[in-house]
């Protein structure tokens, strides 16, 4: 991967069409955790992979790539949840031109669909809506993605003390979800 | 370790715990009993359920069409650049000229600052993220004007 970075850093065209390829799906998945909208994630995405030929300058080595780009990825997504407290005024507006695209509007619903009508739509209501921003983050870094806490805190900026007590807090938030949603387990649990 | 005291703790435990595969007295006591184990179970095949809904939502822009975007935004940079720029220089330093002849006889000596044809040699800036840059130097080797640019996708 360093290696490719390094290519497209100095300016090679086809090593930066690579790396975007590479980063494209990464990038939305954070960007989905920290929006919670696949529209919204779609949009993060493309600025960040669109802005990359020039953001790429500014990665210097010092941490991973993929540290790096997280938190790229990370003030784009908060940059964008900024703007849409200003865009809420222009709600109506939005929700006219989604519904004159049709198929815009298809495609979303069903990215949409999957996400709340699946077998842990309760789970995936609890991740977006119950659990703060920096929990979300964690926990999804670590415990759906695989980073290790350490890595996390790096890509959040946090300490890492800070990011264990998130990931704490989120897991206690969706392990509660877990046995509400297994109601015989916690039942028997508690003989 | 009994099952109250391992039931709070699976409530925050690492995964690698509630695997079994940990040392901890958690690991220890999940492996000996079957109750716990059930909870321990659950929690890992929820959350790999949750992880794997999450993932399977596919970004709707593919990175072909990103890297046209991107393709597009260069050539449309390079294009500025190498047109743009040197037409905005010129014009500034005609708007000077003509500005120069207006005014020649008036008391009043006009303050613009002219932009030279030497514009290329000025110190190249970095943009911020999604802006684009122009520099101009002028005819005072003090002043050299910066431009951002909004990025026109």
């Amino acid at each position: 991967m360093e290696p490719l970075v390094w290519r497209a850093r100095s300016g090679d065209g086809q090593a930066l069409s690579r790396l975007v390829d590479w980063c494209h799906k990464p990038v939305y998945r954070w960007a989905l955790g920290i929006t919670s909208d696949p529209d919204d994630a779609d949009d993060v995405a493309q600025e960040v992979l669109v802005a990359l030929q020039w953001t790429l300058r500014k990665f210097d080595g010092r941490s991973r790539f993929t540290t790096w780009l997280y938190r790229v990825t990370r003030n784009a997504a908060l940059g964008l949840l900024r703007r849409e407290r200003r865009k809420e005024r222009r709600i109506e507006r939005t929700a006219r031109e989604r519904a004159a695209n049709a198929d815009a509007a298809d495609v979303e619903h069903r990215r949409l669909e999957r996400l709340w009508s699946s077998s842990v739509a309760d789970l995936v209501k609890t991740f977006f809506e119950e659990l703060p921003h920096k929990q979300r983050a964690v926990f999804d870094l670590v415990d759906l993605q695989g980073y290790t806490p350490r890595e996390a805190a790096e890509m959040l900026d946090m300490k890492p003390v800070t990011a264990r007590a998130n990931l704490f807090k989120a897991r206690r938030a969706i392990r509660a979800a877990i046995l509400a949603r297994h109601p015989q387990i916690a039942e028997e649990y508690s003989k | 370790m009994n099952c109250a005291e391992a039931r709070e703790l699976l409530l925050e435990a690492d995964l690698a715990e509630l695997r079994e595969t940990g040392e901890s007295a958690l690991s220890r006591h999940v492996r000996l009993c079957s109750r716990c184990r059930a909870v321990a179970e659950q929690i890992l095949e929820d959350e790999l359920a949750l992880a794997e809904v999450l993932a399977s939502v596919e970004p709707s822009t593919g990175p072909r069409a990103i890297a046209a975007t991107e393709r597009g935004s260069r050539w449309w940079r390079a294009w500025r650049i190498r047109v743009f720029a040197p037409v905005l220089a010129a014009a500034g330093i005609a708007t000077v000229v003509v500005m120069r002849l207006g005014f020649s006889g008036s008391a009043v000596t006009p303050t613009l600052i002219a932009p030279a044809t030497a514009w290329a040699s000025a110190p190249s800036v970095e943009p911020p993220p999604n802006r684009d840059v122009v520099v101009f130097a002028t005819d005072d080797p003090n002043i050299v004007v910066i431009w951002f640019t909004e990025v026109i996708q």
